[in-house]
């Protein structure tokens, strides 16, 4: 399955580096985008409420590849709103014209960790009122939890 | 002969449990007839099956309500699971010992150890097993076993430094061996020198050292930043050790792994076994690291290691909660592929001559018909 594979996260003053390589995928180019992306809401009351307290369900960073491996950071604050959106889903996405538009998910599957959920734990940052926590999800998906910091 | 082993609880994981799994299986195997008495049954089933021509009786259930009870005062304060030994478990024993129609009683922990020698029926020889060392013998404790212990036939350590610290305890009243554990198989796969992992494995508690590890882990990755460090287990102080992990940030170079349930399946993927205890009573986990190839690096701490590894030969031994000399031994052995792979291929051909599952039949049968003999003499 295409899709990125994590090798190392960063979380550090206030910003998270991710490095990793493309599995089973030509990148097309130097540059690819991050695509962070929260699941809507469930209900169309809550959907109205939340595009106006946690703002827009898509956020965009810069991504590298150099060969397979590639490389991105962004600042937590990015994720800060007055309700943050509580998960993000995380895909790479080729820029160059003409490459095809697949999203590469970015998740670890190729090692020999079982419960990857339990043995890749990583700090959370803190910026702008907002606390932000990588996380592998029971599918071992890299995702970003958020919540309000104190 | 019969032989009836006493366990606290025979479906439990640790090593105690496992080391006796494999001492039953050796005696049946050789045509004794095996009882084995868990004084308290914990879990539904056993954590690793036991010998087929094992017969094992659980005396109380953990869900009975027979753990609602403080301790028994019968028990010393400095018995570590001093709070499993309500009144209701140490009367099931007691009844149990007194009742024993067997030739020899074998018990494995300091409640035990006491209980028998208190009501075990005089004929029973009684044979007290340590598993945990001398200088855990504490407050109360120490006492209660140098007056009772007596009342036993032979005291057995794991270590000869252990043995040496209960015969002057104990006077010459009292024959006291030192019969190491054994592995449980010789069949368990070999590592591969080149894998860039360290394992370690232990409870996570304050007395397997792991902080110690993980610090002179991150002298190991600063100058080797393509090796892990993977630890398992678990227990009380995960918590503590993944802040230690994160506030170094090592968080994509050690990784507190949980419990396995095939250990030897995920040492075969290291190439390296770090064991950074402030004490062992034997550290089986070490040999059984070592048999599978893993060259080791060990605090040189009291007991066990120093009577496993040999330095230079077959591992390396640095001094006891020295972290920079832990991550210089690390680093030897990370740096150096051949030394690695020469470590690990004599650490394995000397704990699997030494340690085998079958090594010490032959020292227990004898110790068993030297305390026979002895009682015939007596009589």
């Amino acid at each position: 399955m295409a899709h990125a594979e994590i090798e190392e996260v960063w979380p550090r003053e206030g910003r998270v580096r991710l490095d990793g390589s493309l599995i089973d995928a030509a990148p097309g180019g130097r540059l690819l985008e991050l695509r962070c992306t929260a699941p809507p809401s469930r209900s169309l009351l809550h959907r109205a409420a939340a595009r106006v307290l946690r703002g827009p369900r898509l956020r965009r960073f810069p991504a590298v590849v150099e060969g397979t491996l590639f490389s991105t950071t962004f600042p937590v604050s990015a994720f800060a709103r007055p309700r943050p959106w509580p998960e993000w889903e995380m895909y790479l996405v080729p820029l160059a014209a003409g490459s095809p538009a697949a999203e590469l998910r970015l998740g670890r599957h190729l090692d020999d960790v079982p419960k990857k959920a339990e043995v890749y734990v990583y700090p959370a940052q803190k910026a702008r009122g907002v606390r932000v926590k990588p996380v592998f999800t029971d599918g071992d998906h890299l995702a970003l939890r958020c919540r309000r910091a104190r | 002969m019969r032989i009836t082993y006493a366990l606290m609880n025979a479906n439990g994981m640790g090593g105690t449990v496992r080391t006796i799994n494999t001492q039953v299986a050796a005696m049946a195997d050789a045509g004794h007839e095996v009882e084995l008495i868990s004084a308290l049954r914990w879990r539904r089933n056993p954590g690793f099956p036991y010998h087929p021509a094992v017969r094992i009786r659980h005396l109380t259930e953990a869900g009975s309500g027979v753990l609602d009870d403080g301790p028994s005062p019968e028990i010393p304060e400095g018995e570590p699971f001093r709070h499993r030994f309500t009144p209701g478990v140490v009367d099931a024993v007691a009844d149990a010992f007194s009742r024993l129609d067997t030739d020899v009683l074998i018990t494995t922990r300091p409640a035990l150890n006491l209980l028998a020698a208190r009501h075990a029926p005089e004929p029973v020889i009684r044979i007290g097993q340590v598993h945990n060392s001398i200088v855990q013998l504490c407050g109360d404790l120490r006492p209660a076993v140098a007056a009772e212990y007596r009342r036993l036939d032979a005291v057995v350590t794991l270590t000869e430094t252990d043995r040496l610290g209960y015969a002057g305890l104990l006077g010459p009243g009292v024959r006291t061996a030192a019969l190491p554990n054994a592995l449980h198989s010789l069949d368990e796969p070999r590592c591969d020198p080149a894998s860039k992992v360290v394992a370690a494995a232990g409870t996570l508690a304050r007395r397997k050292g792991f902080p110690m590890l993980i610090k002179a882990f991150a002298q190991v990755v600063a100058r080797h930043p393509d090796w892990k460090l993977r630890i398992y287990g678990h227990g009380p102080g995960r918590e503590r050790l993944q802040e230690l992990i994160f506030r170094l940030h090592l968080y994509n170079h050690v990784h507190l792994m949980g419990q396995s349930e095939r250990l030897s399946a995920e040492f075969a993927k290291a190439s390296v076994f770090a064991l950074s205890s402030r004490r062992e009573a034997f550290g089986m986990v070490l040999a059984e690291a070592m048999s599978q190839g893993l060259a080791p690096v060990s605090f040189d701490c009291p007991f066990g290691p120093r009577e496993i590894i040999t330095h230079g030969r077959d591992g390396l031994l640095v001094p006891p909660e020295d972290t920079d000399a832990l991550a210089e031994a690390l680093c030897r052995v990370i740096g150096d592929g051949a030394e690695r792979a020469r470590l690990g291929a004599e650490a394995a051909r000397s704990t699997r001559a030494r340690f085998g599952p079958r090594s010490q039949l032959e020292a227990w049968e004898s110790l068993l018909a030297d305390l026979r003999a002895a009682r015939l003499t007596t009589a």
